[in-house]
């Protein structure tokens, strides 16, 4: 019955759809509109047996058999191929993406679907590399609401423009494990001075994620917003301050604390996922993460003890929103943009944020759901170690995404031995 | 060729079979030359390809301003040279003193699994031993009363120790390997009986009589550890220090950043480490040659010798380690890869069946990808080096010359993949890859792997193909007048075992392959070796565990396989004892 229903309506739209591709056709050139006026139903037909190459960082078990969920969702229900392409770092596909272009590869390109925020996507965006406007049209769409997430729709400071739809929200967290806190007798720091202060007591047991990695540079920029007499210069363009008298805090603080830090600040783990190992051995005391549920989700897979919970800076820590992405070259659109629609969508998002499986907070915001589409969020359990919205407190906005890549230029020339 | 044109029919097919050699080789060397040409423009600023189409120096003036490239370069430099002087005494110690002892034997057994091991399994084993938290801490814990991990460098330390420890783990027995294959043909048991009769002790004998005619059989092996070495870039991502890294390392970031004006820095840093290279097999030479004017005394002095015992109980505890760390660290994969819960400094864990379940779907199709690329390459391999071998073989009956020129050339070309740094020439050939387009299909992987499988394979047959007795294949041909049947029915069978290690070594091979798999797939094809290494940004040990079992275990079961063809065959449906073994 089901079936009949959805048919009829698809040879209805296809019908309009062939009427309204006709007049395009006569207005102007299609394709550079082709995003914008490809009804829904149409681009769903054509997604059909497609094949789509996911590239997303792969580090993560839990994200990994979310996207594993994902893959038999959208090849039941659309009959899409999706493929994770597990990659250690989003920078290389962008230079790959790039490097097509160059070289000429305009269709078949190797990337369709790219896990993506911050510099890299101003980066592709800039170098013309992505498909669209097409987020803002998926039907799922409805469901986020600019005005109450600003963050979904400006990337670090740079417009989405419709290049990109938002996937998931971030805000930093630390994580400490109260056992053993309580047989050293201590408190989590809630500020960037007492985090020096609390190094200096547990000599060798404070780390970061080894920049460019993506939190370690959060971090970085976490110290930065606080150490900075001015947080308001970041987020202009870095060509637009003095980057020099900005960022000098931030190296007198890194000074001190380094000599502090866990191997004494020679070496670094590669990122903020490697630090979980060694917190759930003691080895480190403190932890961090962009996702705030990671702590229950880690609980809840075996990673971390059941006494682990997670805290933020008193004057707030900072928050963004990761995205999905179609390179220009890619041949499956239709199905990138089918996928990117399913995992948008209310069903997708619940069970992302459920913190058995990733614990990701959704971007769809409440007041735009309908009463069945709320009670899937209002279902899901918070986790042992995720705080309330309350407790997250403020969430300080990125620096604009040119700051990142100098950053970590200065951060290379200073620490590296 | 005149000398060849005067005997009619036989000549031309000496020619043909010449060319057909010669056109083998040019197939296989092009794809490195042309990988290192394809670096060199761009190296001055040439890429048109990335849209650079002026010549400039700016990239090595970038390349001399990054931080810490001295130290980078010193750290490669220091890790590979020793790491190869290591694994060179240890190799020499262990075949002086335990060559036709029954402790020998015990040391062939290991040479296969520890030569078969991929570096990225054996890697996480090793680190989950050393690591502050391994299980070293954790004995030591129980005795000491630790209750947190201690704040050692015992992984990724900064002066290359853990990766220098990897590396001789790898590299012993492949030396030894080499090294027995060379001893074979020197008259060994003759000069030990008669420096014994001059009352030398054996350690001074192998040292002073058999070192001076066994290194110069061994220099390219020697050369090819130190090549690999260097430019290795999966180790060192497990193991190796990482603020600064080695300079493999930094080229691969370099390659991987979204600014491709970093490709061009890229090019010039794969040109610096092929320098790089070169110098240090320079030095290396240059130092054999004085070492050999200067110990000329040293070796006619007739000191008989001292510490022979001392240095042999030394080599044999070495190499007793060597293999105990190999133990432990497959051990440790095997129990995290079970683990539910396992804190410091607790030595027994809470044990599940979770990490294989959750691993199992998302490993197939890397498993697929790795049997279908590493079975395809290595029977080409094989079927290549059959090929070159009989080719040579044919050249060498028509005449001795032109046979010793053509398998002199040959050696050689196969030694050139292994002598230059991957990283150099497979960074030209993923150039060249994107500018046809030919990413990221798994022929194109197979193909890449193929310029080390082949080499492994020619070198490994190439002996057994020397010994092989001619005799036998002109009685063959008397009998059967049929020169295929005579090679299959006869030679093939000679030759039946040499053959099934080396299909198991190409195998081992091809698992191992990081640098090849990850240019040529463009994240497309997917092994067990690119998902391990992946796997180590998320430091999930217990997903490590399941990756490097999986990992170790291919090779293994294809060693199995051919031990177990080299011994059985199928008659009649079942099982039967092969005829030679």
């Amino acid at each position: 019955m089901k079936k009949n229903m959805s048919s009829i309506r698809t040879w209805s739209k296809k019908a309009t759809s062939a009427l309204i591709m006709a007049t395009v056709a006569f207005i102007g050139s299609a394709s550079d509109i082709e995003a914008k006026t490809v009804p829904w139903q149409e681009i769903v037909e054509q997604s059909k047996g497609q094949t789509v190459y996911f590239n997303a960082w792969g580090g993560s078990e839990q994200i990994n058999d979310y996207i594993d969920w994902a893959t038999d969702q959208v090849e039941k229900r659309y009959g899409i191929a999706l493929k994770h392409v597990k990659v250690s770092d989003t920078s290389s596909v962008v230079s790959r993406v790039l490097a097509e272009k160059v070289a000429g590869r305009k269709s078949n390109g190797t990337v369709d679907l790219v896990w993506i925020n911050g510099e890299n996507f101003r980066s592709m965006k800039q170098n013309g590399l992505l498909f669209g406007p097409f987020a803002e049209d998926l039907p799922s769409f409805q469901g986020v609401d600019p005005q109450e997430k600003p963050t979904t729709v400006l990337d670090f400071g740079e417009p989405a423009d419709g290049l990109e739809a938002p996937w998931g929200m971030a805000q930093l967290v630390f994580i400490y494990d109260t056992d053993t806190f309580s047989r050293k007798q201590t408190t989590p720091p809630a500020n960037a001075s007492e985090l020096l202060e609390f190094a200096r007591k547990h000599k060798g047991r404070v780390t970061y994620p080894l920049p460019p990695d993506f939190v370690g540079t959060t971090f970085l920029k976490q110290l930065l917003s606080e150490l900075t007499p001015e947080p308001g210069v970041l987020l202009k363009p870095v060509s637009e301050a003095d980057f020099d008298a900005v960022t000098s805090p931030l190296w007198r603080y890194l000074d001190e604390l380094h000599p502090l830090l866990w191997r004494e600040g020679e070496t670094f783990p590669a990122n903020n996922l490697a630090l979980t190992p060694m917190l759930d051995d003691g080895e480190i005391l403190l932890s961090m993460t962009f996702n705030p549920a990671y702590a229950s989700s880690a609980i809840a897979s075996g990673e971390l003890p059941e006494t682990v919970r997670t805290y933020v800076h008193d004057a707030g820590t900072l928050g963004n929103t990761h995205f999905l992405a179609i390179p220009f070259n890619s041949d499956s659109t239709e199905a990138a943009q089918v996928v990117i629609n399913f995992l948008l969508s209310p069903e997708a998002q619940a069970h992302k944020a459920n913190p058995d499986v990733w614990g990701d907070p959704t971007v769809l915001s409440m007041s735009q759901l309908n009463g069945i589409e709320r009670k899937r969020f209002s279902n899901l359990p918070l986790g042992p170690a995720t705080l309330s919205p309350e407790a997250l407190g403020k969430v300080l906005p990125e620096p604009h995404s040119s700051w990142v890549a100098e950053l970590e230029e200065a951060w290379k020339a200073r620490y590296r031995q | 060729m005149s000398p060849l044109l005067k005997s009619g029919k036989w000549v031309s097919s000496g020619a043909v079979s010449s060319l057909l050699a010669l056109g083998l080789l040019v197939l296989f060397i092009l794809p490195v030359l042309a990988g290192v040409g394809s670096i060199m423009l761009p190296a001055f600023g040439y890429m048109p390809v990335l849209g650079f189409e002026t010549f400039s120096f700016s990239s090595w003036q970038m390349l001399l301003e990054t931080p810490a490239l001295i130290q980078m370069l010193g750290l490669s430099l220091w890790t590979s040279a020793s790491s190869t002087l290591l694994s060179l005494i240890l190799a020499f110690g262990v075949i002086c003193f335990a060559w036709g002892t029954p402790f020998w034997h015990k040391v062939q057994r290991w040479l296969a699994p520890l030569m078969a091991v991929p570096h990225v399994a054996l890697a996480f084993g090793v680190m989950f031993v050393l690591m502050p938290s391994g299980l070293m801490a954790r004995l030591i814990a129980v005795f000491a009363g630790w209750s947190f991990p201690p704040d050692w460098q015992t992984v990724q330390d900064s002066y290359g120790i853990s990766l220098i420890l990897l590396l001789v783990i790898k590299e012993t027995p492949f030396l030894i390997f080499m090294m027995a294959a060379a001893v074979v043909q020197l008259p060994v048991s003759d000069t030990l009986r008669l420096g014994g009769s001059l009352g030398y002790q054996s350690g001074v004998i192998w040292l002073k009589l058999i070192w001076p005619r066994l290194y110069p059989m061994i220099r390219l092996p020697v050369y090819t550890v130190l090549a690999f070495s260097i430019s290795v870039v999966d180790v060192a991502l497990v193991i190796g220090p990482a603020n600064p890294p080695t300079f493999a390392v930094q080229i691969l970031q370099w390659i991987y950043d979204p600014d491709l004006a970093n490709s061009l820095l890229a090019a010039s840093g794969s040109v610096l480490l092929l320098l790089l290279v070169v110098s240090v097999i320079g030095v290396f030479y240059l130092t054999e040659w004085v070492m050999s004017r200067l110990l000329r005394s040293w070796l006619v002095n007739g000191h008989r010798g001292r510490f022979s015992i001392f240095w042999g109980s030394l080599s044999r505890k070495a190499w007793h380690g060597l293999v105990m760390l190999f133990l432990a660290g497959g051990s440790a994969l095997l129990v995290w890869s079970f683990v539910w819960r396992w804190r410091f400094p607790s030595l027994w864990p809470d044990w599940s069946l979770r990490s294989w379940e959750r691993a199992w779907d998302c490993m197939s199709e890397p498993i697929v990808n790795s049997l279908l690329i590493g079975v395809t390459a290595t029977l080409a391999a094989n079927t290549i080096s059959v090929i070159l071998l009989e080719l040579n073989d044919f050249q060498q009956q028509q005449s001795k010359s032109a046979g010793k020129w053509l398998s002199l050339l040959t050696r050689g070309a196969m030694y050139i993949p292994l002598l230059l740094p991957q990283m150099t020439f497979l960074f030209g050939v993923q150039l060249l890859l994107l500018q046809w387009g030919a990413e990221g299909h798994w022929l194109t992987v197979t193909g890449l792997h193929l310029l080390f499988v082949l080499p492994y394979c020619f070198l490994g047959l190439s002996g057994p193909w020397q010994h092989y007795d001619q005799r036998h294949s002109l009685q063959g041909l008397l009998l059967s007048r049929s020169w295929l049947k005579t090679f299959v029915q006869v030679k093939l069978g000679v030759l039946w075992r040499p053959v099934m290690a080396s299909l198991a070594l190409g195998f081992a091979v091809s698992i191992a392959q990081y640098l090849p798999t990850l240019f040529a797939s463009a994240g497309r094809v997917e092994t067990v070796t690119t998902e391990a290494v992946s796997l180590v940004s998320g430091g999930n040990r217990r997903l490590i565990g399941v990756y490097g079992l999986v990992q170790m275990l291919l090779p293994f079961i294809f060693y199995v396989m051919a031990f177990f063809l080299s011994y059985w065959t199928i008659k009649n449906g079942c099982f039967a004892r092969r005829l030679n073994s």
